[in-house]
């Protein structure tokens, strides 16, 4: 794992911006610190040999489960709408996320 | 009658259909309970405004008719507002209900609020809460555990008959034991987790916390069962209560040595060892287990938990429902990113994909030790309740907190936590753990261990204050 498991500010804003999260100030150095204290205790998982160890996603024995495509009663446009800040005309209203150019 | 807020979820039950006293007198005595011990513990998020109204008219040939039930704040409650303990969803209220809230409403059971929890449940003291923490009733300069620290803070306090929580890991069993109450955390997909705020996907399970191991049981037979809606539940029929055991005779228990870290309080490892001397007397054979470090598991756990919160919380675009992202507190972000990190191209095999294989050896651990015993207990928690502000700042406060359930969380096993000593006036919690759907068995031991025991009997004294005099702690009376 690379720098010994230290997140530098760079990497934090990185990770910020991914996780559409804004990070400022004092905040930065916390974050940063807190999150590298966290990644080096995760890195105990590197004295376990696990070269032949098939990763486990889920634990129960649920596999590909499928349903009829049929239409079942579900929220009216008012009932979705409902619990938006913003709408316009029966739509949820956002910012744009492209750019006009 | 008065005090009905103290009966027992099946005492309560019985009352009811005998017409010794109307659901409205229960409803209203923990409306009472509530009123007075709010200021102190703040175990509630929202009050029902309409429980007592809803108390009116009940059908006496449900199940759980009448009887009022405290819900965790991460289900959903169709007009009833519901925030996970979070200010972006402050004014969030539900178009729909969660299928555990469904099953304990068409079994007649009366929504009395919504409990306080950890904010998103991320953490294990309640404390990380938006709406400020909770208390624990046995002492309010301590806290009640987490996340579902509301919901066990209503038993202990008696708000309430019976309460709802969830577990990602440890959030049903450590509030319960620092609560001194039960809380039965079951097999994963056993209990539908929808409508419920998605916390770590493949570990998340609703459970009830309750005051007698009956009334748990009581509780998982009525809110399990297959949900087409979530596609991880199991396609089984609603779990029954077993029959009781008499005896424990010809039952192996396994006690594990890795599970008395060094940091454990003694007085918890005491209980522990008296308690598996308490099985023995019943019949059990105890056997001592070697088992992987549980130090793996909280690594593990970490990883999986962080990166499964990063996409979760991601649906939070404050467009559809809720504030926008900047509504996030500090223990969210913190593990939104993180996850992030684990999840992001350059550090996935590192860390996710490794995090993953190792979750393949502790299952491969457990069913190495379910060879040579039925059933594995240890202490809940290494420590009793941890006093206010314990957890400010650690980044790993839960994780070292819940050592001794992640394990077992991540293989996806049952687990029960009932009460087994004190210290301090502090309760502790014995855990229980089986493999895969056998909650039978865990029940049937706590149930059989709570028969030959009073811990359970024991009540929080309520008249003390939050400004009582350092060192003064409120006497167990039975």
């Amino acid at each position: 794992m690379s720098n010994n498991g230290k997140i530098t500010l760079e990497e934090l804003q990185h990770i910020a911006q991914l996780s559409r999260l804004e990070v400022n100030g004092e905040e930065e150095q916390k974050l940063a610190d807190q999150l590298s204290q966290t990644a080096e205790y995760i890195d105990v998982l590197n004295e376990l040999n696990t070269d032949d160890v098939l990763p486990t996603a889920q634990v129960n024995q649920n596999k590909s489960i499928f349903r009829e495509d049929v239409i079942n009663p579900s929220f009216t446009q008012k009932e979705a709408l409902s619990q938006a800040i913003d709408t316009y005309d029966g739509y949820f209203k956002t910012k744009a996320t492209i750019n006009k150019k | 009658m008065s005090d009905l807020n103290k009966l027992t979820l099946t005492q309560a039950i019985d009352g009811i259909k005998t017409k010794k006293f109307s659901a409205k007198e229960l409803v209203s005595d923990c409306l009472t309970q509530i009123q007075k011990l709010e200021p102190t513990l703040n175990s509630f998020v929202t009050l029902n405004e309409n429980a007592l109204n809803e108390s009116e008219n009940i059908n006496f040939s449900k199940p759980l008719a009448g009887i009022p039930i405290a819900v965790k704040d991460n289900f959903c409650t169709q007009d009833l507002r519901t925030t996970a303990s979070s200010k972006l969803l402050e004014n969030f209220i539900p178009q729909y209900s969660a299928y555990v809230v469904e099953k304990l409403k068409d079994a007649g059971a009366i929504i009395i609020g919504k409990t306080n929890m950890d904010s998103w449940a991320h953490g294990s003291s309640t404390e990380t809460s938006d709406f400020g923490p909770s208390k624990n009733p046995w002492n309010p300069k301590h806290l009640p555990g987490g996340s579902s620290g509301g919901s066990a803070a209503t038993m202990a306090a008696d708000e309430a008959i019976v309460s709802i929580g969830s577990e990602t890991a440890g959030s049903i069993r450590q509030p319960s034991a620092w609560c001194g109450v039960v809380g039965l955390k079951p097999t994963y997909g056993r209990v539908s987790r929808c409508g419920v705020v998605a916390m770590g996907s493949s570990m998340d399970s609703p459970g009830p916390i309750a005051k007698t191991v009956d009334d748990a049981a009581l509780i998982l037979s009525l809110i399990s069962g297959h949900d087409p809606a979530d596609a991880t539940s199991l396609n089984k029929k609603p779990w029954q209560i077993p029959e009781a055991l008499t005896s424990l005779k010809g039952l192996k228990i396994g006690l594990p040595k890795a599970y008395f870290p060094k940091k454990i309080k003694p007085e918890v490892k005491q209980s522990i060892l008296n308690a598996a001397e308490k099985l023995k007397e019943l019949g059990a054979e105890i056997i001592e287990l070697d088992v992987m470090d549980p130090k793996y598991a909280i690594a593990v756990y970490t990883i999986l938990q962080r990166s499964e919160v990063s996409s979760n919380l991601g649906r939070y675009t404050g467009i559809r429902y809720g504030h926008d992202r900047t509504f996030f507190g500090d223990e969210a972000k913190r593990r939104i990113m993180l996850g992030t990190y684990a999840l992001s191209s350059g550090y996935y095999d590192a860390y996710y994909l490794k995090a993953q294989k190792v979750r393949t050896l502790i299952i491969q651990d457990f069913e190495k030790q379910f060879q040579k015993v039925d059933a594995i207990i240890g202490p809940t928690s290494p420590t009793t309740a941890l006093p206010i502000g314990a957890s400010a700042g650690q980044a790993m406060f839960g994780e070292l907190e819940d050592i001794l359930v992640e394990p077992s969380t991540l293989a996806g096993l049952p687990g029960i936590s009932v009460p087994c000593g004190f210290a301090d006036g502090l309760p502790i919690g014995l855990q229980i753990i089986t493999p895969q759907l056998r909650e039978d068995l865990s029940v049937n031991i706590a149930r059989l261990f709570e028969s030959n025991t009073d811990y359970h009997l024991q009540k929080p004294n309520l008249n003390c204050h939050p400004e009582q005099s350092e060192g003064s702690r409120p006497e167990a009376v039975k």
